[in-house]
């Protein structure tokens, strides 16, 4: 019960960093991003065959930011040129694309048979209690990736994005350079969704294309749906709550004597059936976005400093 | 200040604007009246960069401005607002204001985490700007509040606070008094009344002739994308071109009809 508890809270972890950069994207910019996962597969391919080839783990890592941020800078190009939705068809085009790829060539990664034995990066440290040492990795990049995107989110940046979500043109208007930041809105969101991917690469120890589906594009997306668009702890939130849902179901088929097929079916209606509750009912998920009030400048604003 | 020259914009078949001549000196309210549909916000757009022009030349303090895209029109200083403001709701009315701030430091997302303290002060200036401007607007009690729960009126002060935020010597407003009641029309129109007292240089579309003639020191009269008519709002006013398109209005169903 303890070894499922941590597994469900790296796994949560995990994809909570995710949402949290299509949160970024999709709740704060209004960057409707359909592509995400592949963002998590650059980074776990590119620290998984980088650490396979015996460059340290720090490195791999780095590079996987690289290449999500130049996939980003690439995909946001048309976003100018294109509407909102139109844009978002782009997003799951490059997706795909990247996905097909890497399913396609056999020499980078194996193809469809995906890598297998990633090592896990100080696991002789570590031993049994590697799982315990990787939760407590993990969330600590959470917290720093929730820090970071909140400050961001606060600051004039953030302000600025948060306009572009809502009134594009008056923000042009207001002297703002729109591709600008909606760009590196998008590689911000990139570069923290390949981290995560390299998190969840040396955590499974075995990805192939199939990992990086659209499905599980939808499913961030679903957390973030549940969680609360713009409410960065409200999409923590969704991202356990989906987590749970999508882990915990292997004890319901133990429970009830159910066929696995049968199991995994109910577990995607589930999740497909919340959403559609939320985007009906609730649209501003289980954590709205809230107010962020700025202190006042006069003599109480002063003296708080 | 602001010279529109011989500029053509069309749409299709529709010639939206036809070889319009405008001149706004600097430091005076000019108006652009014309009936619904003459061209108006089409002009606007067209210096504001929103839309390409066709033909003409557009030049801001002697310098060419044609071809420049709207942030960089923005920052040289024309700020322009929108008949239908375009505030983003899911943001509190101060950071509506804050919004408009030019060259923020914090704007650049790694000086986020850099010269904490030159940032501190730059927004704290900015704050207290900003609560000076919303006080003007008498919006200092909504501070707060997501711009989604205001009412038209009060985002119409909004945004004409807004725009005030950027610090651009020329302000364009696109029909500051459009569905606003008529004490807010008068209220308006004291405040644009004030914002040129400060300086500021003011090209005004309305349609309503009296709200014009009240502040305005020039007027252009636009009707089917030409200009009728430029002058004093009182001779203006007796132009028998602009009385025949004003009242005309009356009867432009009628005239499409033959």
């Amino acid at each position: 019960m303890v070894a499922f508890l941590v597994h469900l809270a790296i796994m949560t972890g995990i994809f909570a960093i995710v949402t949290l950069s299509l949160n970024f994207q999709v709740g704060i910019t209004g960057l409707s991003n359909f592509g995400q996962a592949a963002f998590f597969a650059i980074g776990a391919y590119t620290s998984a065959l980088m650490y396979m080839a015996g460059i340290p783990f720090v490195f791999g890592v780095l590079a996987g930011m690289v290449i999500a941020a130049l996939f980003a800078l690439i995909i946001a190009l048309p976003s100018s040129e294109l509407r909102a939705d139109y844009w978002a068809i782009v997003s799951i085009a490059a997706a795909e694309s990247l996905r097909l790829f890497i399913n396609n060539e056999k020499w980078l990664a194996e193809g469809p048979f995906g890598l297998r034995g990633i090592p896990r990066p100080l696991s002789s440290l570590f031993g049994d209690n590697y799982n315990l040492f990787y939760l407590v990795f993990v969330l600590l990049c959470l917290v720093v990736t929730y820090f970071l995107l909140e400050r961001l989110t606060a600051s004039p940046f953030g302000r600025v994005l948060r306009g572009i979500r809502e009134a594009e043109v008056l923000m042009s208007a207001l002297g703002k350079h729109v591709f600008h930041f909606k760009a590196i809105a998008m590689i911000i969101g990139g570069v923290i969704a390949a981290v995560a991917g390299s998190l969840y690469a040396h955590y499974i120890t075995f990805i192939s294309p199939e990992h990086f589906a659209p499905a599980v594009t939808f499913l961030i997306w679903t957390m973030l749906i549940v969680g609360g668009q713009g409410n960065a702890l409200g999409v923590v939130v969704g991202a356990l709550v989906i987590t749970l849902l999508n882990t915990s179901t292997r004890f319901v088929k133990d429970l009830l004597f159910l066929p696995t097929d049968l199991v995994a079916a109910l577990r995607t209606l589930s999740i497909g059936a919340l959403t559609i509750f939320f985007v009906v009912v609730r649209p501003q998920g289980l954590f709205p976005e809230r107010r962020r009030i700025i202190p006042q400048s006069s003599k109480e604003g002063a003296n708080s400093c | 200040m602001l010279t529109v020259k011989d500029v053509d914009k069309a749409f299709g078949g529709l010639q939206a604007l036809r070889g319009v001549s405008t001149e706004v000196e600097e430091g005076t309210i000019t108006g652009l009246i014309g009936p619904n549909g003459s061209g108006k916000t089409t002009l606007f757009n067209v210096i504001t960069g929103l839309y390409d022009k066709d033909g003409g030349n557009i030049s801001f303090r002697g310098q060419a401005i044609d071809g420049f895209p709207p942030h960089r029109i923005a920052q040289l200083g024309i700020t322009r607002t929108f008949q239908i403001p375009q505030v983003p709701k899911r943001m509190t009315v101060l950071e509506n204001m804050l919004i408009a701030g030019h060259g923020q430091i914090g704007e650049n997302p790694l000086k986020v985490f850099l010269r904490w303290s030159a940032q501190r002060r730059q927004d704290r200036e900015l704050v207290e700007r900003a609560e000076e401007l919303l006080a003007m607007v008498d919006l200092a009690h909504l501070r707060d509040e997501f711009t989604g729960s205001l009412a038209g009126g009060q985002i119409k002060l909004l945004s004409l606070a807004q725009a005030l935020m950027t610090d651009g010597d020329m302000l364009l407003l696109d029909e500051p008094t459009a569905g606003v009641d008529l004490a807010l029309t008068d209220r308006m129109m004291e405040l644009v009344a004030g914002v040129h007292s400060q300086g500021k240089t003011l090209l005004i579309v309305e349609h309503k002739m009296q709200v014009i003639s009240k502040v305005c020191e020039y007027v252009y009269v636009l009707d089917a994308g030409q200009v009728i008519a430029s002058g004093e709002p009182a001779a203006v006013q007796n132009d028998p071109r602009v009385i025949e398109a004003y009242l005309g209005e009356e009867d432009t169903a009628g005239r499409e009809r033959m």
